[in-house]
């Protein structure tokens, strides 16, 4: 049987003497279009029709012809032959279809490898795909012009016709300093006051002077600082000295220096280059800036420029990176380090001061106030909470310091309080612009980590840090551990590189982590250096720059460290294992964009922002920064997402927005609270209004709504409460209106286990409303469905707890024996809201949507329901309270 | 004679326990071959996680029609890791792809030590804040643990 009817089917069919298309060919021999021809050809299946086994057929195959009167009789090999060649062209066919789909050279890269513009642009292709990219683009490789259109030789957009961005802001620039120089010049004037003739001066003459007298008053001031400061008696006398020298330091080209503000606040005053003055004067730039701007979308925040996410699309990547293979870097050097120096014969009042900022917790252990181990947790000023931060203690017997990591939100609170405990034998010094930090998260953030720190001095601390060089670590190693130790350049290695140790047994390594919670890995000089002023100073002498480097760097040695000599610097730095299973690494600030350039080269590492951060929180069942309502900063940083969202709503026209005040929502009509996010403060008047309604009302009901004396609403019932919310927020709007300050208390406040509201007194009134007391929870979805951020949480109503129950274990069917969708059940009242979801979304690690809120204190239900803002359509969800939200 | 077995540890009071993952050494290709069950892994979860691994080492034509296995052809065999609770979990795993899928199975038995931390329980003395706390206590432990080997 011939195979070609069941070909027949085939969309695509030609006979063999059908060749398959072939484009008209150019000199160089390759097609015009290859690449559409090659697509052409692999969707075609070869047959052959005209088949040879038959011996003499007609051009329809349908009659038998006899040849010299013979009957027709089949060729069987010929047959065979036939069928085979068909049967091959199928299968081929079915191969090149699959490998020839329209896939371009650049997709064929790693998702990190490939550049902006997805790579049209063959200069941004790796060199060894360019001929391939040529090819696919119609061009040859052996043609003059290898590139594309629309970009210079060297790989560079074509200028513009005329300037814009950066090059109109450097002429603005330019125009505005050529002003100032000319007023200069006008003026006539040296530095002192001192008229000078200035005809006869030209500008080179002139600098010239300038510079000399700047080094004259500098040697002057040098002089006169050494013979009245000879000997320095006191803490804070000895830091600024160390301050001035650190400024003063002449001894890199990379031009670092130490920057701390002694008893006081520290601020970068150096102007670096009059070209970029403006450029940071109110967001700061981290170390690594210019690295991450290309690579992140930035965002403004807490007077930091900070990488808000990846260009990348990563959220799948970011989960597993911090759970099964690779790492995940942040450059986290926005977080504030404030050293408080201490005489020992002034311990109490440290003590006193970290007791205040700790709420008690670090002065309660031990291992946190001998330095063994480092604290995490909330850092309260005056009994309120105000952000999450670590404190490390380096005790020694002539000096103690403490470093207090907090988070930039609240730099100024913080840095005020400290401030008010300096004394005589008390002396702080803001770190903020001398510190840096980076933080490495995952499987592979021991392992990473490793291979870029190396030294030549092998203490016990580095011993120690060795023995775990190839540690997979989500959560081996114990929270709050600390290593430190000094380190080499690690710019002289041209690669991360894992030292080859024997492989340690488990129980050496555990018996190591038992060493480490004595404080083992602990190198006390190692810290003192990197919290103070001449530690850090020293560490930045004769810092390398990437050329330097490049010239000591030789073809022979090629793979190889660059040899240390004895000038090059050791850079005193910090490991601490921290609270969210990832290791925060303390170096001075101008070490690290040398390190982070070293860790992003680590193969697997991706990097990160704010939203990743907050992602992998709410994964865990954690409270990130997004999710903290309860402290000031992270109850403001709702409001803004709130207004955020309503501005991108009102600016919707109206055929095109969601109606919120017309959803028909069970009995209600339209949201009780804000839809745009966590309404908090209609929340607290809902729960306390409810209260007030007298017992037995029915809540169906509506009566019009009466005054009292002092024309406020008396709560009767349901849709008195509602209307009580609209009232307040008017009120809130007004004052807001006359400039009076919002939210003196927050209308939340963070409660640890299960409380009452209190009385039922409590006045609804504007202004005193107390705090409603909520308690942080992690849930998760029972069934089906996807719950996102700002959803409803609301208490299952007692009459119809059995049904929501059955519906949640997935029992409840309906009489065709399929799951009951929950629209079924109705929308409970607002009477049972309880609580908001701050971050939600579906969770890759469980497979179902999770996340975490507050719900007010008076709930300890397992089960909770929860509405997404906008639909009708509930969810029941497992509920558990996080009750405590750092283990101190 | 019966095996001299260690005496069980006994919890501290007062204390809540944090138990942290034994040491492994990091290997990044180590998701081809290696699957770690927990006792919370569900049963069937397991079964398609090792039979994808497996899959990963069955040859498939590449794009000039030669067969070439996915994961490379080095490994001899798939692991598959459980410890406490989990045992159980690994040994019906085991008996599974020995008599149902018919696979040459080999079964090892370890101890593996981990590393208890005993912390002070929370909102237990809220009020007299001077008090002071114990520090952490670190114990390591021995936990059962086995290994299967399903050979290719």
């Amino acid at each position: 049987m011939s195979l070609s009817p069941l070909l027949s089917y085939c969309k695509y069919r030609i006979s063999q003497d059908m060749a398959p298309y072939k484009n008209p060919k150019r000199g160089h021999g390759r097609s015009i279009n290859h690449k559409r021809e090659k697509l052409y050809n692999s969707r075609i299946i070869r047959t052959e029709l005209d088949d040879k086994s038959f011996t003499n057929p007609t051009v329809t195959n349908s009659d038998v012809i006899t040849i010299d009167n013979m009957a027709n009789k089949l060729d069987v090999p010929s047959f065979l032959r036939s069928r085979e060649f068909e049967i091959k062209s199928f299968e081929k066919s079915q191969l090149r279809s699959r490998y020839s789909s329209a896939t371009r050279v650049f997709q064929s890269l790693p998702r990190e490898l490939r550049r902006r513009t997805a790579s049209h642009n063959v200069r941004r292709i790796p060199k060894r795909m360019r001929p391939r990219a040529l090819k696919e683009m119609g061009f040859s490789y052996r043609d003059v012009k290898k590139e594309t259109k629309g970009v210079s030789e060297s790989g560079k957009p074509l200028k513009k016709a005329h300037p814009r961005g950066r090059q109109l802001y450097k002429l603005r620039r330019k125009s505005k300093l050529l002003k100032y120089a000319a007023k200069h010049k006008l003026s006539g004037h040296l530095i002192d006051g001192e008229v000078i003739d200035i005809k006869k001066l030209n500008v080179r003459e002139k600098l010239k002077m300038i510079r000399a007298r700047i080094e004259e008053i500098e040697r002057t001031r040098r002089v006169t600082n050494e013979d009245t400061q000879n000997a320095p008696e006191s803490l804070e006398d000895k830091d600024l000295l160390a301050q001035r020298e650190a400024v003063h330091l002449p001894s890199n080209l990379t031009g670092a220096y130490d920057n701390t503000g002694v008893n006081c606040k520290a601020g970068i005053h150096r102007i670096v280059s009059l070209k970029y003055v403006t450029r940071q004067s109110k967001f700061k730039w981290l170390p690594t800036h210019v690295w991450q701007a290309k690579r992140a979308k930035m965002i403004k925040r807490w007077g930091w420029n900070i990488a808000n996410e990846p260009t990348m699309k990563c959220f799948r990547k970011t989960s597993r990176s911090s759970r099964i293979k690779g790492c995940i870097a942040w450059d986290t050097s926005y977080i504030n380090t404030i050293v408080v120096n201490c005489d020992p014969s002034k311990k109490d009042v440290l003590n006193a001061l970290l007791s205040e900022l700790t709420n008690g917790s670090v002065t309660k252990k031990k291992q946190y106030i001998s330095g063994r181990k480092a604290w995490e947790g909330l850092i309260y000023v005056n009994k309120e909470p105000l952000c999450v931060g670590s404190v490390l203690q380096v005790p020694s017997e002539k000096l103690i310091r403490s470093a207090v990591r907090i988070h930039p939100s609240v730099y100024d609170v913080v840095i005020d309080k400290i401030l008010s405990y300096v004394q005589d034998g008390i002396d702080i010094n803001d770190c903020r612009y001398s510190i840096g930090s980076i933080n490495v998260r995952g499987p592979k953030a021991l392992t990473s980590l490793q291979s870029i720190f190396h030294t030549a001095k092998t203490d016990l601390a580095y011993k120690l840090w060795r023995k775990f060089s190839r540690l997979n670590d989500t959560e081996t190693v114990p929270t709050g551990t600390v290593f430190s130790f000094e380190i080499q350049d690690p710019r002289l290695w041209s690669k991360s590189v894992i030292p080859h140790n024997t492989p340690e047994t488990v129980d050496s390594i555990l018996d190591s982590l038992l060493e480490l919670q004595e404080g083992k890995g602990n190198n006390e000089d190692a810290l003192h250096k990197l919290f103070s002023i001449e530690g850090r100073s020293q560490s930045y002498k004769n810092q390398q720059t990437l050329k330097q480097l490049g010239k000591r760097r030789t073809p022979e040695r090629s793979g190889e460290p660059i040899p240390s000599t004895s000038k090059d610097p050791s850079i005193p730095i910090s490991v601490i294992k921290s609270a969210t299973n990832s290791y925060d690494v303390i170096v001075p600030w101008f070490w690290v964009m040398p390190i982070w350039y070293q860790l992003v080269h680590v193969p697997h590492l991706m990097i990160a922002g704010l939203k990743q951060m907050n992602q992998l929180a709410y994964e865990k069942g954690e409270l990130s920064f997004e999710d903290m309502i309860f402290t000031r900063q992270g109850f403001i940083n709702s409001q803004i997402k709130m207004r955020e969202n309503a501005r991108k709503w009102n600016r919707k026209p109206r055929s095109k927005r969601v109606q919120y005040n017309s959803l028909a929502l069970g009995s209600e009509r339209g949201e009780a609270l804000s839809p745009f996010g966590c309404d908090w403060r209609s929340l607290q008047v809902l729960r306390y209004a409810l209260q007030k309604i007298p017992p037995g009302t029915d809540s169906s009901k509506a009566y019009p709504s009466e005054f009292n004396k002092k024309l406020e609403r008396v709560i009767k019932c349901k849709a008195d409460v509602l209307e009580v919310i609209k009232d307040i927020k008017k009120a809130d709007k007004a004052s807001e209106l006359l400039g009076r300050p919002l939210f003196q208390t927050l209308p939340v406040r963070l409660a640890n286990k299960k409380e009452d509201l209190g009385e039922k007194g409590v006045d609804i009134d504007v202004r005193n409303l107390p705090p409603l007391p909520v308690r942080a929870v992690y849930f998760e979805c029972t069934s089906r469905g996807h719950i996102t951020d700002n959803a409803r949480m609301y208490r299952i109503p007692a009459d119809s707890l059995d049904s929501w129950l059955s519906f949640a274990s997935n029992e409840e069917k309906d009489i065709r024996g399929r799951n009951v969708s929950g629209r079924m059940l109705g929308i409970p009242g607002s009477e049972y809201l309880v609580g908001l979801a701050t971050s939600a979304t579906f969770n890759l690690v469980k497979g179902f949507s999770t996340g975490v809120g507050f719900v007010d204190s008076s709930s300890d239900d397992d089960r909770l329901i929860l509405r997404n803002v906008g639909s009708d359509v509930c969810h029941v969800c497992r509920v558990s309270y996080l009750s405590s939200i750092w283990r101190n | 004679m019966a095996p001299a077995t260690a005496p069980k540890l006994a919890r501290l009071e007062n204390k809540c326990l944090v138990k942290h993952a034994p040491p492994r050494a990091y290997s990044q290709n180590e998701g081809s071959h290696v699957v770690y069950i927990k006792s919370s892994t569900p049963y069937i979860s397991a079964l398609k996680r090792i039979e994808r691994s497996l899959d990963g080492f069955r040859p498939l034509p590449n794009r000039n029609g030669s067969p070439v296995a996915k994961s490379g052809s080095n490994i001899k065999y798939i692991v598959v890791k459980g410890m406490g609770k989990a045992i159980p979990k690994v040994v019906n795993l085991g008996i599974h792809f020995k008599y149902d899928k018919q696979l040459h199975v080999e079964l090892y038995t370890k101890t593996i030590g981990v590393l208890d931390e005993f912390v002070p329980k929370d909102n237990e003395n809220d009020d007299d804040d001077e008090e002071e706390e114990d520090d952490d206590v670190l114990r390591k432990r021995n936990v059962g643990s086995v290994e299967l080997h399903i050979m290719l």
